[in-house]
């Protein structure tokens, strides 16, 4: 179980191997980290934004911007996959604050059900139906984090709000939004490892 | 900077967790990310939470890109490179080209009037820059949510500069040694900004520009500087310049932050 969430690190060549070409100006190292990730990150945009084209507009500027700031990613710092998804996430959020500021209508219709007219563009379906697994193993630690947790968890990063939103929307102390960010993300790793996830896996 | 600026966070540790989830306001995010640069033990504390916040884009299901945005990625690279060596640009990365041969400034710089002279400036800027910047100020206004890319930038900001209906603005500076005016026509929604004496940022910074409209900030790009520290940016606002009340140029620690912080490098009144 633990193979699925760290099969990146088993990837030949690496991620940080690819990056370094992909410093070097190699194109073609971009097109291996845009399939390793660009599944990931569209999902992720789908579920924060809600729009597809929005999604589409973020998948690309993610990978734009790993291509034009290559150079300056740090291997001591963390993994690719999280410098990528935290570009990408960032970007998310940087939309959905701004739709809060000018509220216009983007989504495509009042109850947001983009992901029922996907067309299915599967690709690598090897790939596929391993992130199906790994997004199922993540599921089943969720679902062992309390409710409360989740719940931060869920609007923190996906809904893209502060932690001070958050005690508003909800009308608890803002110390009590912290704390249970940090029981949250405590709580998750912990499952994780119970679950067989070796630590250097969760090692930045 | 408000309670929490960096200067009085001791160990924020009650802000990791927030800082690594993306989910601190614009100030606590520069104040944690502040602190972190001079505290290792904070800093292993919120990459021990990154590590685990990196799975978490992997609970939403995935789905293939159609295709097409991979070939508009693609094509958006190809057209960057293809500009760069046309013009035989310094290579990809953080080099920049340096200053131009004396014979492009000379050309003007036997001019007496205040425009010329002005337009000088400007020229001998833009072919200073003009390599490095063009693909700079592609990818600052690439954003289909940004400001309207201007095709051909470099050309339109010595027009438009240059233009009797462009009224300046002087960059008031917060930051010692920085500079600069802004070019706006009034009920026209282009501005340029020139900017001199920014300092290079280190590693995770960025400097940003906004625009503000009762107290709403709009993000305008990041600004990118030449290693003398100069800036010349042509962009369109979302509406005509002069409906904003105030343009500004911050330090953000926070890719894409949504809200300014308080490190106001140069700002300046519009209206």
């Amino acid at each position: 179980m633990a193979q699925l969430l760290s099969s990146a690190t088993q990837r030949e060549p690496p991620d940080e191997d690819v990056l370094a070409q992909i410093a070097q100006g190699d194109s073609a190292a971009l097109v291996t980290l845009y399939e390793r990730y660009a599944r990931v990150v569209y999902g992720l945009a789908l579920r924060m934004l809600g729009n597809r084209e929005l999604a589409e507009d973020l998948v690309q500027e993610t990978f734009w911007r790993v291509w034009r700031r290559s150079s300056t990613f740090n291997r001591e710092r963390g993994r690719v996959a999280q410098w990528v998804f935290g570009i990408a996430h960032n970007l998310a959020i940087d939309e959905l604050r701004r739709q809060r500021l000018r509220p216009v209508s983007v989504y495509e219709d009042d109850a947001r059900p983009v992901l029922q007219a996907l067309e299915d563009e599967k690709v690598d379906v090897a790939g596929a139906a391993l992130d199906g697994e790994r997004r199922q193993v993540l599921l089943r630690a969720l679902e062992r984090i309390p409710r409360e947790q989740r719940e931060v968890i869920e609007l923190a990063y996906f809904g893209g709000l502060s932690q001070r939103e958050i005690a508003e929307r909800l009308d608890n102390p803002i110390g009590t939004v912290k704390t249970r960010v940090r029981l949250a993300l405590q709580k998750l790793r912990s499952v994780l490892l119970d679950q067989g996830f070796q630590p250097e896996d969760l090692s930045g | 900077m408000n309670d929490h600026s960096h200067s009085t966070i001791d160990h924020p540790h009650d802000l990791l967790p927030g800082f690594a989830l993306g989910a601190l306001d614009a100030n606590e995010t520069f104040g944690v990310a502040a602190h972190l640069d001079a505290c290792p033990g904070c800093r292993d504390e919120v990459d021990s939470f990154r590590a685990t916040v990196c799975l978490l884009p992997y609970i939403a299901a995935t789905h293939e890109p159609p295709q097409h945005v991979k070939q508009q990625l693609f094509a958006r690279i190809a057209a960057l490179e293809s500009h760069a060596h046309h013009h035989a640009a310094p290579p990809r990365g953080p080099a920049v080209a340096p200053r131009a041969a004396a014979p492009a400034w000379s050309r003007w710089a036997g001019a007496v009037a205040a425009a010329s002279l002005l337009l000088a400036l400007v020229l001998g800027m833009v072919v200073v820059n003009m390599q490095s910047r063009l693909d700079d100020l592609t990818a600052q206004l690439g954003r289909s949510n940004q400001p309207g890319a201007v095709a051909g930038a470099p050309q339109q900001l010595i027009a438009f500069v240059s233009d009797p209906a462009t009224v300046t603005r002087s960059l008031d500076a917060r930051q010692n040694g920085a500079h600069g005016r802004m070019f706006m026509q009034p009920g026209h929604s282009r501005a340029v900004l020139m900017i001199n004496g920014l300092g290079q940022m280190p590693a995770g910074q960025q400097y940003r520009c906004w625009l503000a409209k009762a107290n709403q900030p709009v993000p305008v790009c990041t600004v990118t500087t030449t290693t003398d520290g100069a800036v010349e940016i042509l962009f369109d606002a979302p509406a005509a310049i002069d409906s904003y009340e105030q343009i500004m140029v911050t330090i953000e620690s926070v890719e894409d932050s949504a809200q300014p912080s308080d490190a106001v490098v140069v700002e300046a009144a519009i209206s």
